[in-house]
């Protein structure tokens, strides 16, 4: 893929997939259109694309195009993370734009969880947010196909059926759910068999579902609601579990087609047109000054870290240089700093949580912040950040 | 095979199968029930260990280790981690999308918790993974409140994903707490009622009002209560206090009453009995609690002689009228049956041999208070 290089384009264009493969970036006129205004309006300030982003990011409740702009502008990220996970993970069947197509779905799961406020960067939050999705994704694909329908059954969440009987067009889906309940509540894993391979329920377990759901059921009708119009036999029961597993194997495992737009409703069109607009320099004035405090914020929690990392001990740094370089699996970096596996992972957090404690202390002096878990992720974020942007400037030489 | 998806700032926690556990849990008859203790308790044997190693301060499980009588209604792990209290809700879900706490981990002033934390048990990979975490304040004005379900909820959106912000939290947090309503108090005789209208209930937790249900359950011992009457058939096996494992609430002699004297207690043969156990029992028309103490003599594998007796636990009488009696479990028909004086410091079935395996029901009575053991010798 080559990367869009001006600010036009990168908020205004998609990628195109041919097969697996990036094809070409595709031109949405309407964006173009919209963000050409935007820059006559800045006209004269040469501005970047991190200064759009944060730009579009405010606007979003105010700008009819600030999301699309936004979609636009989180494609490479989103590509290069799914080409991450494909790299790393080759030996799962899984392809690029597959993963492109898992992970762009999540746009606004993504915006929802930012927070620029202490100086984090929306392209690198989102490469790692785009990736922990297909990650979780490729997971939970995995999990499913390798279960029985039973064992399906069993491990579902109730958010999971209660999706999938919506998209399977159910409309009301508390008998279902109610019939699931009892089947989960009498049929329990054994320990010497495992629960991904759960076998279908005894007559005994199904007269036991029945019963349960039938005086369940009764139960909860006499609370001004009713719950199904009938009492269940075993023999419908078999039915009904057969075809919950078959409705939630299909909503898990879809086929993936292509998301890789947002929507349009008409109405927008007009909005914009109506909306050649606040010509309002306070605002410009405004948005050039929130991007310089972030800005500052950033390259303030990059000094603070860069002598943090300083007092770190020789092998704690080295082991930091490896894993952001992300290119070694924790078995390549255990064998190169000859620890264990595990080891790996609990010297990497706590050498984590050494930064994020002397980066909090820093911005709770200077910034004023509170002690909160909500801001200490976000700081948390901007430390992972800095830490990836810092030793792909600088890969280190690897001895051995 | 799954390891390699993981999310790198989510610990993983290996969580071995105990099937001594499991078997231990075989008296308790509802499938599900005796699932979710067993996994409550393989989830707390993972949790404290990492908790201790992560944290300086001491890491308890509260209200205490086992707590069966709140996990057979009430899911959830509660530690104490000094000063602040955690909750972890463990979830067989293949998804981790989003964290569901039951209402009694946040609405109840002695049980809400500071933190509360999100965990994927993979039964099959023997392993537990903590995947988010949220706060009291958080979960309590964000969180999705269910009406049918009784739950807070919030999506995985909302939560913090990252484990060392936890660890950073945990000590310059101030939790500011939202207030929560204070409990109701209300006479035992109202709480018994209560008690008895959900002891046959498939859901106890949603078939009262909720400031009913949560004076009867943050009680402990309305609590131990509602776990024995909810336990059919309750049966308390002799065969298993041979192999020093007992059901809950009973006991071996030693631990019971360390001034085992103290209670003028003899052995049933003339030599020591092999085996003495007992238990504390409550009825709300005693002014104490009384203490039901079995005297077990193995004359042979088949054989047993054994000895029941009911003493005072802190007064130095019996309260007079109190009854002890003895029947068969299937029959229900009434084998021997005293009655305490005025001025009786015990009361006892005079000793008596059986077969093991038998099937047997001692009954405490006074008034209308009654309190049953089934056991099998």
């Amino acid at each position: 893929m080559h990367s869009r290089t001006d600010v036009l384009t990168i908020f205004s264009t998609y990628i195109q997939f041919s097969g697996d493969r990036f094809d070409r970036w595709i031109s949405d006129p309407r964006l173009a259109r919209s963000m050409q205004q935007e820059l006559l309006k800045h006209d004269g300030a040469e501005r970047s694309d991190t200064f759009w982003a944060l730009y579009w990011y405010r606007q979003q409740s105010h700008h009819p195009n600030a999301t699309h702009h936004l979609w636009a502008y989180l494609q490479e990220p989103c590509y290069w993370a799914s080409e991450q996970v494909a790299r790393r993970f080759s030996m799962v069947q899984y392809s690029l734009a597959d993963g492109f197509q898992i992970a762009i779905a999540n746009v606004d799961r993504i915006l929802r969880g930012y927070d620029p406020d202490v100086g984090s960067n929306l392209r690198a939050y989102a490469h790692r947010a785009f990736g922990n999705c297909i990650r979780d994704q490729l997971r939970q694909q995995h999990e499913v196909n390798i279960s029985s329908d039973w064992g399906l059954l069993r491990r579902l969440s109730q958010i999971q059926l209660t999706r999938a009987l919506l998209t399977a067009g159910f409309i009301e889906t508390a008998p279902y759910i109610l019939i699931w309940q009892c089947f989960r509540a009498v049929c329990v894993p054994q320990l010497d068999r495992p629960v991904r391979g759960l076998s279908a329920p005894s007559d005994r377990q199904y007269a036991a579902i029945s019963e349960r759901y039938n005086q369940r059921r009764h139960q909860l009708t006499s609370n001004t609601t009713t719950v199904g119009t009938q009492d269940i036999n075993t023999y419908q029961l078999v039915t009904e579990l057969t075809r919950l597993a078959t409705i939630a194997r299909n909503y898990l495992n879809p086929t993936i087609t292509s998301l890789n737009q947002p929507q349009y409703d008409d109405s927008s069109e007009e909005q914009l047109n109506a909306l050649t607009m606040d010509e309002n320099p306070m605002a410009q004035l405004l948005a050039a000054e929130d991007y310089t405090q972030q800005q500052q914020y950033a390259k303030q929690i990059g000094e603070v870290l860069e002598n943090a990392l300083l007092d770190l001990d020789p092998p704690s740094q080295k082991l930091l240089s490896l894993y952001y370089q992300d290119t070694y699996t924790q078995t390549d970096i255990a064998d190169q700093l000859d620890i264990q596996q595990y080891q790996v992972s609990r010297k990497l957090k706590r050498i984590r949580q050494q930064l994020l404690l002397s980066c909090f202390n820093w911005c709770q002096e200077t910034l004023h912040i509170l002690p909160e878990s909500a801001i200490l992720a976000n700081v948390g974020e901007v430390i992972h950040e800095w830490l990836q942007y810092h030793y792909s400037q600088e890969p280190p030489e690897v001895s051995e | 095979m799954s390891v390699i998806f993981d999310n790198p700032v989510q610990p993983v926690l290996r969580m071995p199968v105990d099937p001594d556990r499991w078997q231990r849990s075989a008296s308790i008859s509802d499938a599900a029930i005796r699932w979710r203790i067993y996994l409550h308790q393989i989830g707390l044997a993972a949790l404290i260990p990492w908790f201790q190693e992560e944290f300086d301060c001491p890491v308890l499980p509260f209200p205490h280790a086992a707590p069966f009588d709140i996990w057979h209604v009430v899911e959830g792990l509660a530690l104490q981690l000094g000063e602040k209290r955690i909750v972890i809700m463990l979830s067989e879900a293949i998804d981790a999308a989003s964290l569901e706490v039951p209402q009694e981990w946040v609405d109840l002033p002695t049980w809400r918790a500071d933190y509360y934390i999100g965990a994927y048990v993979e039964i099959d990979e023997q392993r537990l993974v903590l995947w988010g975490y949220t706060t009291h304040d958080r979960l309590k004005t964000d969180g999705d409140y269910s009406q049918t379900r009784r739950t807070y909820s919030l999506s995985d959106t909302e939560l913090i994903q990252d484990f060392s912000v936890f660890w950073v939290a945990q000590q310059v947090e101030q939790t500011s707490t939202q207030p929560v309503e204070p409990l109701l108090e209300l006479p035992p005789a109202q709480i018994e009622q209560l008690l008895q209208r959900v002891i046959d209930t498939p859901e106890p937790r949603l078939a009262l009002p909720f400031d009913h249900w949560g004076t009867l359950l943050t009680s402990e011992h309305w609590r131990q209560q509602l776990y024995q009457q909810r336990q059919t058939p309750r049966l308390v096996s002799i065969g298993d206090w041979l192999e020093q494992i007992f059901e809950y609430g009973w006991q071996s002699m030693d631990s019971l009453a360390p001034e085992a004297t103290a209670f003028n207690f003899r052995s049933a043969a003339s030599g020591a009995a092999v085996l003495t156990c007992g238990k504390k029992i409550f009825l709300n028309t005693a002014p104490d609690d009384l203490l039901l103490m079995f005297s077990v003599d193995i004359e042979t594998d088949k054989r047993r002689n054994i000895r029941i007796q009911l003493y005072p636990s802190g007064e130095a009488l019996l309260p007079s009228d109190v009854v002890l009696g003895l029947e068969l479990s299937e029959t229900g028909e009434l084998l021997k049956q005293v009655r305490a004086g005025n001025q009786d410091n015990y009361i006892q079935i005079p000793p008596f041999r059986c077969s093991a395996g038998q099937r047997l029901r001692v009954h405490i009575q006074l008034d209308n208070s009654i309190c049953q053991e089934d056991f099998i010798s």
